[in-house]
C-alpha cells in the first residue's frame, strides 16, 4: 500500500512540474517577426562588412590588379547585401513603413556609391591612377558609412515605442554589432 | 626634435550645425585637460554643409584649454584627411610629439592612419580617447570604413 502511495505521490509531482512548465520541454522560444527583421538586417551588415574587410586585405600591394580584384569582391558582396536588405520587407512595428523606407534609402545610397567605386576602378591605370582610385573608393566607403550612421539614427528617432530597439537587443545576430 | 608638442583634435559633426556635436565637445574637453601652455593645438574638421561653420571653427569657439597656439584645418573631410593634415602640420612645426585626441570607438582607424602618415618621421604619437561608447550607427560607420584603412595607410605612407 505504501508503495502505491509513493508512486501516486511521484506521479503527482511529475504532473505538477509538467503543468508548471518545468518538465524539460526544450521547444525554442518563439521569435517575433520584428526580431527576425532586425536579425536579417544585422546578418546582412555583418556579412557585408566581413566581406569588405577581406577585400581590403588584398589592397596592401597598391597594384591595378589588386585594386580590380578587391573592387570585384566589393561588388559581389555589395550585390548580396542589397538583395538581403531589400528582401527584408517591412518590420511589424508602429513605424514599420517608415523603417522600411529608411532602409530602402540606405540601400539606394549604397548602390549609388557601389557604382562610383566601379567607375573609379575602371578608370584606374598606373600607380598614380591606383592612388587616385583608392581615394575615390575611400570617399565612397565614407559616404556609405555615413549613410549607415544616418540610417540607425533615423531608426532610433522613429522608434518611439522602442520596438525596434528591443528587437535589436533580442536578435542574436545583432549581439556583435550592438555590444561592440 | 625640440619643437612643440602638437595636440590634434579630430572633429565630428552630423550634418549642418551651429553648435558642437556632443561627441566633438567631449573630444575638445579631453583635449583641454591634456594640453599645456607651450603646446600647439590643431583643431581639424570641415563643414558637412556649404555655408555652415566648420568643425574646426566650432571647436575653436568653444576651446577652453591652454596652448601657445591654436591652428585650424578647415579642409579635412574624412579621418584620412584629418590624419594627413595633422602629419603635415607636425612636420611643418618640427613637433616632437603628436597627441591624437578622439573618441574611443574611432581610435583604431584614426591612429592607424596617423601612424601611417607619420611613418619615418620618428615622431612619438600619444593617444587620448574619450570613453563614450558611440552610437550603433557610429560604430557601424567604423566597420564600413575600416576595410580600406590598410590601403589608405599605404597611400599615406607613400605620399609623405
Amino acid at each position: 500500500m505504501s508503495v502505491i502511495r509513493a508512486v501516486l505521490a511521484l506521479l503527482a509531482v511529475i504532473l505538477a512540474l509538467v503543468a508548471a512548465g518545468c518538465g524539460g520541454d526544450d521547444a525554442e522560444p518563439e521569435t517575433s517577426a520584428t526580431t527576425e527583421w532586425a536579425s536579417g538586417l544585422c546578418d546582412a551588415v555583418t556579412s557585408w562588412t566581413d566581406d569588405l574587410e577581406a577585400a581590403g586585405d588584398d589592397l596592401s600591394s597598391l597594384s591595378v590588379e589588386a585594386l580590380r580584384d578587391a573592387a570585384s569582391d566589393v561588388d559581389s558582396a555589395t550585390e548580396r547585401f542589397l538583395d538581403d536588405v531589400r528582401g527584408l520587407g517591412t518590420p511589424d512595428t508602429e513605424a514599420g513603413t517608415e523603417a522600411r523606407d529608411v532602409v530602402e534609402a540606405l540601400a539606394d545610397t549604397v548602390e549609388a556609391e557601389k557604382q562610383e567605386i566601379e567607375d573609379a576602378v575602371d578608370d584606374a591605370s598606373g600607380i598614380t591612377g591606383v592612388t587616385s582610385a583608392i581615394s575615390a573608393v575611400a570617399a565612397s566607403l565614407t559616404a556609405m558609412g555615413e549613410a549607415f550612421e544616418q540610417t540607425f539614427e533615423s531608426l532610433e528617432n522613429i522608434d518611439a515605442d522602442g520596438e525596434l530597439e528591443q528587437a535589436f537587443e533580442d536578435a542574436d545576430s545583432c549581439d556583435e554589432l550592438v555590444s561592440s | 626634435m625640440t619643437g612643440p608638442r602638437l595636440v590634434a583634435v579630430f572633429g565630428y559633426s552630423r550634418g549642418a550645425a551651429e553648435e558642437l556635436h556632443p561627441v566633438c565637445a567631449a573630444r575638445l574637453a579631453l583635449a583641454a585637460t591634456e594640453s599645456r601652455p607651450d603646446d600647439a593645438v590643431l583643431l581639424t574638421g570641415w563643414a558637412a554643409r556649404r555655408g555652415s561653420q566648420t568643425e574646426a571653427e566650432l571647436m575653436a569657439r568653444a576651446w577652453q584649454g591652454s596652448a601657445a597656439s591654436i591652428l585650424l584645418d578647415r579642409a579635412a573631410r574624412t579621418t584620412y584627411g584629418n590624419a594627413i593634415g595633422t602629419a603635415s602640420t607636425a612636420r611643418r612645426l618640427g613637433a616632437r610629439e603628436v597627441v591624437l585626441v578622439t573618441s574611443g570607438w574611432h581610435e583604431r582607424r584614426a591612429s592607424s592612419l596617423l601612424r601611417a602618415a607619420l611613418r619615418g618621421s620618428g615622431l612619438r604619437i600619444t593617444l587620448a580617447t574619450t570613453s563614450d561608447r558611440g552610437s550603433l550607427g557610429a560604430r557601424l560607420r567604423e566597420l564600413v570604413c575600416w576595410p580600406l584603412v590598410p590601403a589608405l595607410a599605404a597611400v599615406a605612407a607613400r605620399g609623405r
